[in-house]
């Protein structure tokens, strides 16, 4: 065999390789339907879930569910990878950050009440306090919530006491007294450098950051952002005084910053005083690492002109406009299901829903702290293009705690580009309907 | 040119200073995976652990990922690589050196444009086109793109064009076919250059971190390279910065093994790398 | 082979040039727009961050490496007792990975870590946040690249020297020239199309960095985005904001500047020889 003709044969070989590999057919359509599940990673819920699948399949010979875990941090990629090459999931749990997108791009189905096994709207929703909210658009609800949550302040009583400080009583009701607080809970080394908090925010999470602005403007009773307008709404006297709050928090009274381990981390670990970043799933945290705490609610603003604590975020189970009919109803059955098992998932996961069936097994005090919170609780503004807008507003927030600059020249830059960036996605989401 | 003795000492305490300061981190690195977690950060600095730890980091590593598959699936990626850089470019790089046929200088210059290419441009359009070929977040996905490098190519030629016309023709004249001629008298001429061809190939798939961080999703599929990232920034935990550097330890032993083993060719490869720039 | 290069590296390209000319999010189907995504970039302040912040890296990882590549050439070329050993030692940034590099100097560029200590210690200070601060971390960034170049470039270098032919070297020696002057006449020149690759290979190199400002970052782009280089904001663009257009529109500029660089050398090149 010549030289020559090798080359040639290898080359059609691999090239043949290559076009069955591109050509190959997907899986045999069987006659039954199949719902294709994709669900996050939360080892304790995943025992659940399998078994209400079997369940469910058990109950309904002629479906079948091919249930996927896919890890928090790959999530939203691998959902939206899968949507663009139209083999998105046809049921699937995502948090209601990134809803407002699907929402955009058509993906979501409005609930299906009849194959739910609902009546109406008012069948469904009755069973709860709240958390439809999120997953509400103009009118109709795409979705059903399997986790709402919202944060409150826990704090270490170990830590309270040594400092000489209550954990019940010493703990403040406003924004204003939290610096002279925190600073007597927080050990300094010889350079004035915080070695323990007494509280910080959780700085490196981008949501929990939207959270926080989002939580501190409504209290003012000003808002980050005009949902319905699609403005950001943030160059106003209520803004600039919340960011100022944050920025001195850090530069002028050096009580923490995002240069130092998440409060998380920390809390957990036994180095921070008081976190509020932990939501009622929170608590069996707490017992595992065995932090004797105390449950408070957010502080306020004094001069506050709304009553509430961290705005509230939910996960919700969502169904794929995109599949085929008869697989949609199916899924809208899981889920009916799925749902129906809150309790469990509570008792077993720490998966808290307001339903009527969850919240008869929060009876202790601590529980009683979210639920209040959440009553006055309600969900931050939807945007199209979240990672986006957080990543402003994060970027912003660096330039002004790590580089010095002034509020009042970076936030209404800041105002600007998310403002610019809603336009854009405005725009597209626009064109996409012609 | 050798230098009068008092210079001598200069230029040893001069050397010295720049070896220290630029081994450094080196040193750490290696210490630090056998050090106790609280002593890394200890200040002022532990040079030596104080508490040596033998395997215990590395066992720590192990179980909080998988690392020792994140190895293999990084050996097998760059076992693959160079095999295909290495027989394709020793086939090609001859064929393109000793042969004339239509085409050639066109095909030739085809091939070494695509060396041209940063891979950023790439990124995207080749996780779409990957994932319409179904291959995301799997093996094929992972190895196939990137697996023949044109550098293979590019180097074998140059080799390949020194050989003398000679010795091809004495072996034509033996009766044995083209390919036969290529395996028993080209392939071990060009030895030396495969070696170090077949270095600097699996230094660049060892390393490779963009394209595994872009299509793979698994961690069963992941590479060492960015497997390392799961140490320094787990989700929700503090840094473990001693299974950091085990990991890290891990990951550098084969380069360095390469450097120890094969030092002269390695300096080749990377040389040679360099002037194709 | 041809049709390997053809599916995995030419059409990627062409694809790429045509994606940056469309508007696609993944969701929905690719709309067209022309050179909008490109004229978008011109006041896109992302971008021009992320230009100006290349730009700078790319001057601190070449000018220095340069230099000090040389130096170290030139020291390494002498002959000495325990050269051998020491330019080994001096070799070793170069053998892990740029992902080992960026986990190793992200653990000692802790805030409060070693090299705080190294720093700060004999001044009182405890904690420097070299990776926080909006001019540290991307000074720190160049310093991290520059570590891990120098030895390398050294290589390059002291393959430049080898070449030059020893008798030149002598004549000079015989004429009683000094090492310097014998540097400036005689190597330097020599030395010539070494300097252009060095220069070009370290600026083409530096353009397209990417992994060490995502790893080496807590979070990739640094504060207020000073670490965000091109080669970052491609796979921003691309796998956070999803917005693929842009990013193949971002990648197309790397690759015209880069394409830039590749023919000055070569014309240095010629010019040369």
């Amino acid at each position: 065999m010549t030289f020559r003709s090798l080359c040639r044969a290898i080359f059609t070989g691999t090239a043949i390789v290559l076009g069955l590999a591109a050509a190959s057919p997907g899986p045999v359509c069987a006659e039954q339907v199949t719902i294709r599940m994709w669900m996050h990673e939360h080892p304790p819920r995943i025992a659940i879930d399998k078994a209400i699948i079997a369940e469910f399949e058990k109950a309904n010979p002629d479906i079948k569910v091919d249930y996927a875990v896919i890890a928090v941090s790959e999530f939203s990629t691998k959902l939206l990878t899968a949507f663009a090459s139209g083999s998105g999931p046809d049921l699937f749990n995502q948090s209601v950050l990134m809803v407002a997108q699907y929402y955009s791009s058509r993906v979501l189905a409005p609930i299906d009440y009849a194959a739910m096994g609902y009546a109406d709207e008012n069948a469904l929703t009755s069973n709860y306090l709240t958390g439809f909210d999120g997953i509400r658009f103009a009118g109709k609800l795409y979705g059903v919530p399997t986790e709402v949550s919202n944060y409150a302040c826990y704090l270490n009583n170990t830590i309270w006491k040594i400092a000489g400080l209550d954990p019940n009583r010493d703990f403040p009701k406003t924004w204003e007294e939290m610096p002279v607080l925190a600073e007597k809970l927080t050990v300094r080394d010889a350079n004035g450098v915080p070695r323990r908090r007494g509280f910080d925010f959780d700085w490196p999470s981008g949501p929990a950051y939207w959270l926080t602005l989002n939580s501190m403007m409504r209290q003012r009773g000003a808002s980050l952002i005009d949902e319905v307008a699609y403005k950001a709404t943030f160059d106003g006297p209520d803004a600039q005084l919340v960011v100022q709050y944050l920025v001195d928090w850090v530069n002028k009274y050096k009580l923490g910053g995002p240069q130092y381990t998440d409060t998380r981390t920390d809390f957990l670990a036994g180095k921070l005083a008081t976190d509020c970043s932990f939501g009622i799933w929170g608590i069996p945290q707490m017992h595992d690492a065995k932090i004797d705490y105390t449950v408070k609610p957010l502080p306020r603003f004094a001069d506050a002109k709304n009553d509430n604590g961290y705005d509230a975020y939910a996960y919700y189970m969502m169904v794929n406009a995109r599949s085929a009919p008869a697989v949609q109803k199916a899924a809208w059955k899981l889920a009916r299901l799925y749902v129906d098992h809150a309790v469990e998932l509570f008792t077993g996961a720490g998966l808290f829903v307001p339903r009527q069936d969850v919240m008869a097994k929060t009876a202790d005090s601590d529980s009683q702290v979210f639920l209040t919170e959440l009553k006055k609780a309600k969900f931050a503004p939807r945007v199209v293009g979240f990672n986006q807008v957080v990543d402003v507003l994060v970027r912003g927030r660096d330039a002004m705690m790590q580089g010095g600059q002034p509020v009042a020249s970076v936030l209404p830059q800041e105002n600007d580009d998310v403002n610019a960036v809603l336009k854009r996605e405005k725009a597209r989401a626009e064109a996409m309907l012609k | 040119m050798r230098a009068r003795p008092r210079a001598q000492l200069l230029l040893f305490l001069g050397a010295l200073a720049a070896a220290v300061v630029f081994a450094f981190p080196i040193w750490f690195m290696i210490t630090s995976a056998f050090k106790a977690e609280p002593e890394i950060q200890a200040i002022p600095i532990h040079w030596l652990p104080h508490d040596f730890q033998w395997l215990g980091r590395f066992r720590e590593a192990a179980e909080f990922a998988p690392l020792w598959r994140y190895f293999l699936n990084s050996t097998l990626l760059s076992l693959v690589h160079v095999v295909v850089t290495v027989f394709f470019g020793a086939l090609a790089g001859f064929g393109f050196a000793k042969y004339r046929f239509p085409g050639r200088g066109f095909l030739f210059f085809f091939v070494i444009c695509t060396l041209m290419i940063p891979f950023q441009i790439l990124v995207v359009p080749l996780f779409i086109e990957v994932k319409a070929f179904g291959w995301d977040n799997s093996y094929p996905g992972l190895i196939i793109p990137g697996m023949m490098n044109a550098f293979g190519v590019f180097m074998m030629r140059q080799y390949a064009s020194e050989l003398p016309d000679e010795l091809l023709e004495a072996g034509r004249i033996d009766g044995a076919g083209e390919f036969h001629m290529f395996l028993r008298i080209v392939l071990p001429l060009l030895l030396p250059a495969l070696v170090s061809l077949a270095i600097i190939v699996f230094i660049w798939s060892w390393g490779a971190f963009l394209w595994p961080l872009v299509i793979v999703q698994d961690r069963e599929l992941n590479v060492l390279a960015v497997g390392l990232t799961n140490y320094s920034q787990p989700y929700q935990h503090a840094p473990m910065w001693g299974a950091a550097m085990a990991a890290s330890t891990v990951a550098t032993i084969p380069i360095a093994c390469l450097f120890v083993f094969f030092q002269r060719y390695f300096i080749k490869g990377l040389t040679a790398a360099a002037v194709k720039g | 082979m041809v049709g390997y290069f053809a599916v995995f590296s030419i059409f990627p390209v062409l694809f790429g040039f045509t994606l940056s000319l469309t508007d696609y999010d993944l969701l929905d189907p690719p709309n067209w727009v022309g050179l909008d995504n490109f004229r978008n970039l011109l006041a896109d302040r992302l971008f021009l961050t992320a230009f100006a912040n290349t730009l700078i890296f790319v001057a601190g990882a070449t000018v220095p490496v340069w230099v000090a590549s040389l130096l170290a050439a030139l020291l390494f070329d002498q002959i000495f007792r325990g050269r051998n050993l020491l330019k080994t030692v001096f070799f070793l940034p170069v053998l892990p990975p740029v992902v080992v590099v960026a986990v190793v100097w992200r653990m000692l560029l802790h805030p409060n870590g070693v090299v705080t200590w190294l720093a700060g210690a004999w001044r009182g200070v405890t904690e420097i946040d070299w990776l926080s601060n909006t001019v540290l971390a991307p000074l720190s960034m160049i310093v991290v690249h520059d570590w891990a170049a120098i030895p390398f470039f050294m290589l390059i270098w002291l393959a430049g020297l080898a070449g030059i032919p020893p008798e030149l070297r002598d004549a000079a020696h015989i004429d009683g020239a000094t090492p310097v002057q014998t540097f400036w006449h005689i190597d330097l020149p020599q030395l010539r199309s070494t300097a252009v690759l060095v220069a070009a290979l370290s600026t083409i190199n530096a353009f397209q960095t990417f992994t060490l400002q995502y790893v080496l970052s807590p979070d990739p782009g640094g504060p207020a985005n000073s670490t965000l280089v091109l080669g970052l904001l491609v796979l921003k663009y691309g796998f956070q904001y999803f917005r693929m257009g842009d990013a193949a529109a971002v990648s197309a500029v790397m690759f015209a500047m880069i394409l830039a660089v590749t023919a000055a050398q070569l014309r240095f090149n010629r010019r040369a020889s």
